[in-house]
C-alpha cells in the first residue's frame, strides 16, 4: 500500500530552532522498525529475569536498568519491584501508515510549537540523533500524538486516591466517571475520520467528577491545541456553583483538583510544547511499568463484576503492585521558558514502542527533586475484551509521589473501550447538563 | 445554686431538643416521630444498580455581635440541614433526579429572646416635643412615649385630622373607610422594635436635617406570625411565617422540601444534533458572575437562608420549569452552539427578603414592609410625625408621636401574580463558541414579573400603598475568554431589564418604571504567590459590578418647615430611590494547601456609592471525603456617615395621610427626611446589615 521511498534531508535549516522546516529523514524501512523495536527479540540485563525482585538489597546490581530516582527510591527501602514478563503490542499499521504520510510533509517551528503538515501518526517516527539538537523536541512531537492515546479512551471508573506519603493512608478519593478522552484529527484506530474542531484542537478531554462530595458534578473539559504555542482551552463545571468557568492558563501548573499531577502532567506531559527547550538524553533500556493485568497484584476496592484494580504498596502505598519489564525508552529532559513555572526540570522517559510518557522525575525551582511519576501500561492480553481488540497498550495503574510533601496521588483504571466517542461529549453544554 | 442548675438543665434540654429535631425531619413524610425509632432508619448512602442515593447533613452555627441599639445578639443561627439526593434512570431514555431538603434552625428555640417567641418587647416611640410626657402619659419621658399611648391619636382625646398631619395644613378632605380606632388589646406595646433598629439609631435621634424635630419612628412587631399576627402577610414567601415554619422553612405549601424534581432525556439528531429535554422543579443557571447576579434571573433567591453568604445553589428557589435545549454542535464559525428555552409555568415567587423578626432580613426590607403592614391592618403610634406647633399655639418645632388609626398608612395589599398563562416566565438564550473556543458568549432574553416588590400608592401621594410585582422584561449576554498575556480570564456579563419599578417620592403614585442596566466584568487570575504557597497558584477574582438607571430622578428640597416655620437642616433628597450609577467591587482571594483539603479564603466587597465594606474570611478542611468543617467570619463596616442614604420620608408631603390623597393641585414637600424609612435601599445589602457581623461553624457530613 505504501511504497518505501527514500526521503532526504532537504533542509539544513531543520535541525535549527526556531526554523520551520521539513523533518523527513527516514525511510520506509527505517520507519517500520521504529515502529517494532522488538521485532529482534526484547532487550535484556544482567540478572534482569521474570520473578526477580529488586529491593534496597540488591538494588545496586540494577542502577543501569532503573531511572536515577526510581534507584533512590529503592535503595531508600521506600518500595521494591518484581520483573515481570516482557510484552509487545506493536503500533496498528494504520498508524504506522499514517506516520509516513506526515513525515513526507510535516513542518515544526522548532521552539515556536508550530506544527504544519500532520496527517497523523507520530511526526518524526524515526530513530533520534543525539546529533540532532532538535531531537528532544521531535520525541516531545511524538509524544504529543504518540500511540498512549488512541482515537478514543473511556475509562470507568477512574479513581485517583490522594495519600499520605508516609502512612497510605488516603485522604480524599475522587471518582471521575466516566473520563473521555479522543483525538480529534487524523483518526488511526477508529473510523478515519475528522471530528469537528479538529482545525483547531488535536485532543480533547473530559472528566467528570462523581464523589467525593465537594467536588461532586465538578467536571473538566479540556482541549489541546494544534497549534503548540498558544494556551490549551480548557473549562471547569463547579457542581455547587452550576457553571462552567474557563480554565486560565496557570491552572495546568496547579495540583490538578488537590491532587499531586498537574494537568501539564497528565500521561508525563500534557503542556505546550513551545513552553520548554527540550534536550535529547539518550535511548536505553530501563526497567518499566509494562505488564499484563492478569500478573498484577489486585484488590477489591473499586471492584466491578468484571474488572479488580492494581493493589497499591510501598512506602506510603504509593508504588502500583505490578510487574515492571525492561523496555527500550528515550530519556528527553525538559526545563521550563517560564521563569514562574513550578518546576526546573522534568526528566521524561518515553517508550519507545507505545510512547507513553512512562516515567517522569520533576524537580522544583530549586533544583530539588519533587515529584515522580510512573503509569502503568497495560497489555491489551490483560484488558476488558472490548480494548483488547484494539491491541495496543492501555493505562493499568500510575501514581506521582510528592518525596518533598510525602504526599502521592494514585491512580486506577478501568479502561472500558477504545470505541468511538461521541463529539458532543466534549461540549461545555454536555459538562453542565450532565446533572 | 438549685435555680442555676435548673436554668442549666433547660439550656442542655433546648440544646438536644435542637439537635434532634434535625434528625427527626428526616422522616419527610411523617411529621411525628420519635428520634430513638428513626435514627436507624437514616439511610446512608445507597448505590443501586438503577438509581443512586446520597444523603448529606449540615450545621451551621452562627453568632453575631452588638446590634445598632448595643444589645449583644448572640446565636443567629443554629440550622441543621438534611439533605437527600436522588437519582435515577426512568427507561426508555428518561433521566430522574430529585433533591430534598429538610432543615431545622435551632435559633428560634436557643434565642427566643432575639428572634423567636419573646423577641421584642414594649418601646417608647420617640416624641422629641415631649408632649405626651407634658401631658401626664404614663410612661412618657421627656423625648419618648409607650406604642399606643401617645397624646396625639384617637381614643386619647384627639382626632387626628389627617390633613393636619401634612404640615401645611388644610380642610379634612374626607373620611377614611374601615378605620377601627387603635386598640391596644389587638395591637399591644409588645414584641416590637423600631424599625431599623438593627443596623441604625436613627429613630432616637435628630440628625438627617431635623434637630428639635426628630427622626421618623416606626414601630414593627417582630414576633413569629404565631405569636403575633400584626404586619403579617405573604410579601412573596414570607412575612406571614409562624414559628414552625420558620424553623424548618422548606415544610410549606410549596412543597419546598423538593428543591429538585426533574427528569430529562436527549434526542440523538442528525450531525450529532441532540434535542434535550428536561422538565421538573429545577434551576437554571444563567450568567457567569459571583456573589451577586446579573443574567441569572431565572430563578428567584431566597435571601432569609443566610443573606448573601450561602451558595446560589442553595439559594435559588427551584421552580417548575419546562426546559428545551437545541445542541447545533459547530458552524462554520463557531465551535459550539446551543439554544435554549425555558418555559417558567410554577406559579409566581418573589426574592425571598426574610421576615422580620429573623437574623437574615436583607434590606431591613422585611421589616419595613411588617411595619408598614401592620400599621395599615392595626394603626400604630409613629413617632415624631408632626411638629408640635401644629396643635395650636406657640410654635414649637419638635416632633409629635401620633398614633394613626388602622387603614390609613402602610400597606394594604400585597398583590402577588395569580398563576395564569401570562404571569408565567418565558426565557431563551443562546449560546456560542467560537471556533477556536476562545471566546465563549450568550444572548439571553426573558420575560416574567420582576421578583421584587414595587409599592404604588392607593391614593395620590398617600402613605398607603399596595404591593406589586410588575411585568419585566430582561435582554442581556455574557462573555469570557482569556488574556494570554495576562494570564487572566475575563468575564463580562451584562442585561437590561424593562418595566422594574423603584420607589420615587417625587410622583404621586410613588413609583416610576425605569429600565435599568446591570453589567459586571470579573477578572480570575491564578497567581504564583510564593509566600502563600510556593507550590501552587492563588486563585485571585476581581469583579466589578455597575448598575446605572436609566432616568434616574433626584432632587433636593429645602427644609422648609411648617407654616413658615422652618425646622432647620439641611436639603434633603427626594425622587428615585437608589443611586443613578452604582458600583461594587468584590475581590476574592482563595488558597489551597494539603491536598486542596485546607482553603483559606478572602472575600471582600465594596458598595462604592453605599460605602459600605464587607470582608469575609474563611477556612474550610475536608478532615475525609465525607466530613468538612468551615470555620468563618464576616465583618462590615461603613467609610461614610449615613447622611448618605437620608431621603425624604413623606412626612412634610401633602395628602400624604389624607383619605382622598393629595390636595387640590401639585402636591407640596416641605422637606423633611431622614435614613428611615428609604435609606435601607440607598445602603444596600451590605450598609444595611452593618451591625449584623458575625462568627461561624460549618459542618457537613454525608452519609
Amino acid at each position: 500500500m505504501f511504497r518505501m521511498k527514500k526521503h532526504t534531508v532537504p533542509l539544513i535549516a531543520s535541525l535549527v530552532m526556531g526554523v520551520a522546516g521539513t523533518a523527513i529523514a527516514a525511510t520506509d524501512a527505517e520507519i517500520d522498525a521504529f515502529y517494532r523495536p522488538y521485532a529482534k527479540g526484547f532487550p535484556s540485563a544482567p540478572g534482569v529475569k521474570e520473578g526477580v525482585v529488586i529491593d534496597k538489597g540488591n538494588v545496586e546490581q540494577f542502577k543501569d536498568v532503573l531511572s536515577p530516582r526510581v534507584y533512590d527510591q529503592i535503595k531508600a527501602g521506600n518500595s521494591s519491584i518484581t520483573v515481570g514478563k516482557q510484552l509487545t503490542a506493536p503500533a496498528p499499521a494504520g498508524f504506522v501508515a499514517a506516520s509516513k504520510k506526515t513525515a513526507a510533509k510535516v513542518k515544526v517551528q522548532f521552539g515556536k510549537g508550530k506544527i504544519e503538515g500532520y496527517e497523523g501518526g507520530m511526526p518524526f517516527p524515526y530513530e533520534p540523533s543525539a546529533s540532532d539538537p532538535n531531537a528532544g523536541e521531535k520525541l516531545a512531537w511524538n509524544n504529543r500524538y504518540g500511540l498512549e492515546i488512541p482515537d478514543d479512551i473511556t475509562v470507568g471508573p477512574f479513581v485517583w486516591e490522594y495519600r499520605d506519603g508516609n502512612t497510605g493512608k488516603i485522604n480524599r478519593t475522587v471518582d471521575f466517571d466516566p473520563s473521555y478522552v479522543s483525538n480529534t484529527g487524523f483518526r488511526t484506530i477508529n473510523k478515519p475520520e475528522n471530528l469537528p474542531g479538529s482545525d483547531d484542537f488535536f485532543n480533547l478531554l473530559m472528566l467528570a467528577v462523581k464523589s467525593p462530595q465537594d467536588l461532586k458534578d465538578t467536571a473538566v473539559l479540556f482541549k489541546r491545541r494544534v497549534d503548540s504555542s498558544r494556551d490549551d482551552d480548557g473549562q471547569l463545571y463547579l457542581g455547587f456553583q452550576r457553571r462552567a468557568r474557563r480554565l486560565s492558563t496557570s491552572a495546568t501548573t496547579d495540583p490538578f483538583l488537590g491532587s499531586n499531577v498537574m494537568i501539564e502532567e497528565f500521561r508525563g506531559f500534557n503542556g505546550k510544547v513551545s513552553d520548554f527547550n527540550w534536550k535529547f538524553i539518550s535511548t536505553k533500556n530501563l526497567l518499566a511499568p509494562y505488564y499484563s493485568h492478569k500478573d498484577a497484584k489486585l484488590r477489591d476496592d473499586y471492584k466491578t463484576a468484571d474488572w479488580r484494580a492494581p493493589a497499591y504498596a510501598g512506602k506510603g502505598q504509593c508504588w502500583a503492585a505490578v510487574p515492571w519489564s525492561l523496555r527500550k525508552v528515550y530519556v528527553v529532559e525538559m526545563t521550563p521558558k517560564r521563569p514562574d513555572h513550578p518546576i526546573s526540570k522534568r526528566t521524561l522517559y518515553i517508550d519507545a514502542e507505545s510512547f507513553h510518557g512512562i516515567l517522569s522525575e520533576v524537580y522544583d525551582r530549586k533544583g530539588e527533586f519533587w515529584k515522580l511519576w510512573m503509569i502503568g501500561a497495560g497489555h491489551p492480553s490483560g484488558q476488558l475484551p472490548a480494548v483488547a481488540k484494539k491491541g495496543i497498550w492501555v493505562w493499568d495503574s500510575g501514581s506521582m509521589i510528592d518525596v518533598q510533601a510525602a504526599q502521592c496521588t494514585t491512580l486506577n483504571f478501568r479502561v472500558t473501550s477504545l470505541d468511538p466517542i461521541p463529539p458532543n461529549v466534549y461540549t461545555i453544554e454536555a459538562i453542565r447538563s450532565r446533572q | 445554686m438549685t435555680q442555676k442548675r435548673h436554668e442549666k438543665s433547660a439550656l442542655a434540654t433546648r440544646w438536644l431538643r435542637a439537635s434532634l429535631v434535625p434528625l427527626l425531619l428526616t422522616g419527610f413524610a411523617s411529621p411525628v416521630l420519635h428520634a430513638e425509632d428513626e435514627l436507624p432508619s437514616i439511610s446512608p448512602s445507597v448505590s443501586q444498580s438503577n438509581g443512586e442515593t446520597k444523603v448529606y447533613y449540615e450545621n451551621d452555627t452562627r453568632m453575631r455581635g452588638k446590634d445598632a441599639t448595643g444589645n449583644r445578639v448572640g446565636l443567629s443561627k443554629f440550622r441543621n440541614t438534611l439533605k437527600a439526593e436522588h437519582k435515577r434512570d426512568l427507561g426508555n431514555g428518561w433521566a430522574f433526579k430529585g433533591i430534598f431538603r429538610g432543615t431545622y434552625d435551632g435559633v428560634y428555640d436557643l434565642n427566643d429572646d432575639e428572634y423567636g417567641k419573646n423577641a421584642g418587647g414594649p418601646i417608647n416611640v420617640t416624641e422629641m416635643s415631649g408632649l405626651s410626657f407634658g401631658m401626664g402619659v404614663p410612661g412618657a419621658t421627656p423625648t419618648s412615649v409607650p406604642y399606643g399611648s401617645s397624646f396625639v391619636g384617637p381614643g386619647i382625646g384627639f382626632v387626628a385630622n389627617i390633613d393636619q398631619i401634612a404640615f401645611l395644613g388644610g380642610p379634612p378632605t374626607g373620611a377614611f373607610s374601615g378605620q377601627q380606632n387603635f386598640n391596644l388589646a389587638s395591637n399591644p406595646n409588645q414584641g416590637l422594635h423600631h424599625l431599623g433598629q438593627r443596623w441604625n439609631t436613627s429613630y432616637s435621634g435628630t440628625d438627617f436635617g431635623n434637630p428639635g424635630f426628630g427622626n421618623l419612628d416606626l414601630p414593627v412587631p417582630v414576633r413569629p406570625c404565631d405569636v403575633d399576627r400584626r404586619g403579617c402577610a405573604d410579601f412573596g414567601g414570607y412575612g406571614d411565617l409562624t414559628s414552625n415554619a420558620l424553623k424548618a422553612p422548606e415544610f410549606n405549601g410549596r412543597m419546598d422540601f423538593i428543591r429538585e424534581f426533574y427528569a430529562q432525556k436527549t434526542w440523538d439528531l442528525a450531525d450529532g444534533k441532540q434535542f434535550n429535554i428536561k422538565v421538573g422543579k429545577q434551576q437554571v443557571v444563567w450568567g457567569r458572575s459571583d456573589l451577586f447576579r446579573v443574567l441569572d434571573v431565572v430563578n428567584p433567591l431566597d435571601f432569609s437562608r443566610n443573606s448573601i453568604y450561602d451558595e446560589f445553589e442553595d439559594i435559588r428557589i427551584p421552580m417548575w420549569i419546562l426546559q428545551g435545549n437545541y445542541r447545533m454542535g459547530a458552524s462554520d464559525s463557531l465551535s459550539e452552539r446551543n439554544v435554549q428555552v425555558v418555559w417558567n409555568f410554577d406559579q409566581f415567587r418573589a426574592n425571598n427578603l426574610g421576615q422580620c423578626g429573623t437574623p437574615n432580613a436583607v434590606l431591613d426590607a422585611g421589616c419595613f414592609f411588617r411595619a408598614a403592614k401592620s400599621a395599615w391592618d392595626y394603626g400604630a403610634t409613629i413617632g415624631n410625625l408632626a411638629p408640635v406647633g401644629l396643635l395650636g399655639g406657640p410654635y414649637n418645632p419638635a416632633g409629635v408621636a401620633v398614633t394613626v388609626p388602622s387603614h390609613q398608612a402602610g400597606i394594604r395589599n400585597v398583590e402577588l401574580p395569580n398563576w395564569s398563562l401570562k404571569n408565567t416566565q418565558i426565557g431563551s438564550r443562546f449560546e456560542g463558541v467560537s471556533k477556536d473556543g476562545t471566546i465563549a458568549f450568550s444572548v439571553n432574553g426573558l420575560i416574567g414579573r420582576s421578583q421584587m416588590p414595587s409599592l404604588r400608592t392607593i391614593r395620590p401621594s398617600a402613605l398607603a400603598f399596595d404591593m406589586y410585582f410588575p411585568r419585566i422584561s430582561v435582554l442581556g449576554g455574557s462573555m469570557d475568554f482569556n488574556v494570554e498575556a495576562l494570564n487572566t480570564t475575563v468575564r463580562l456579563e451584562g442585561a437590561m431589564t424593562h418595566g422594574e419599578e423603584l420607589t420615587d417620592t417625587s410622583q404621586a403614585s410613588a413609583t416610576s418604571r425605569h429600565r435599568i442596566w446591570r453589567s459586571v466584568i470579573g477578572l480570575d487570575r491564578a497567581t504564583q504567590i510564593d509566600w502563600i504557597n510556593p507550590e501552587r497558584t492563588t486563585l485571585i477574582s476581581a469583579q466589578f459590578f455597575w448598575q446605572h438607571i436609566v432616568g434616574f430622578n433626584e432632587t433636593s428640597i429645602p427644609n422648609n418647615g411648617a407654616f413658615g416655620y422652618p425646622l432647620g437642616g439641611s436639603s434633603v433628597k427626594t425622587g428615585t430611590v437608589g443611586w443613578k450609577d452604582n458600583h461594587l467591587f468584590t475581590l476574592l482571594i482563595s488558597a489551597q494547601y494539603m491536598q486542596d483539603r485546607l482553603n483559606p479564603q478572602l472575600i471582600f466587597a465594596r458598595d462604592i456609592q453605599a460605602r459600605a465594606n464587607l470582608i469575609a474570611p474563611s477556612v474550610t478542611f475536608l478532615y475525609t471525603d465525607k466530613l468538612k468543617f468551615k470555620v468563618g467570619a464576616n465583618y462590615k463596616w461603613l467609610t461614610g456617615n449615613m447622611d448618605r442614604y437620608q431621603f425624604i420620608d413623606g412626612r412634610g408631603l401633602s395628602g400624604t395621610l389624607s383619605a382622598s390623597g393629595q390636595l387640590p393641585g401639585a402636591p407640596i414637600d416641605t422637606g423633611i427626611g431622614g435614613i428611615e424609612a428609604l435609606g435601607r435601599f440607598k445602603a444596600g445589602i451590605i450598609g444595611t446589615a452593618v451591625k449584623e457581623d458575625e462568627i461561624f461553624f460549618n459542618m457537613q457530613y454525608q452519609f
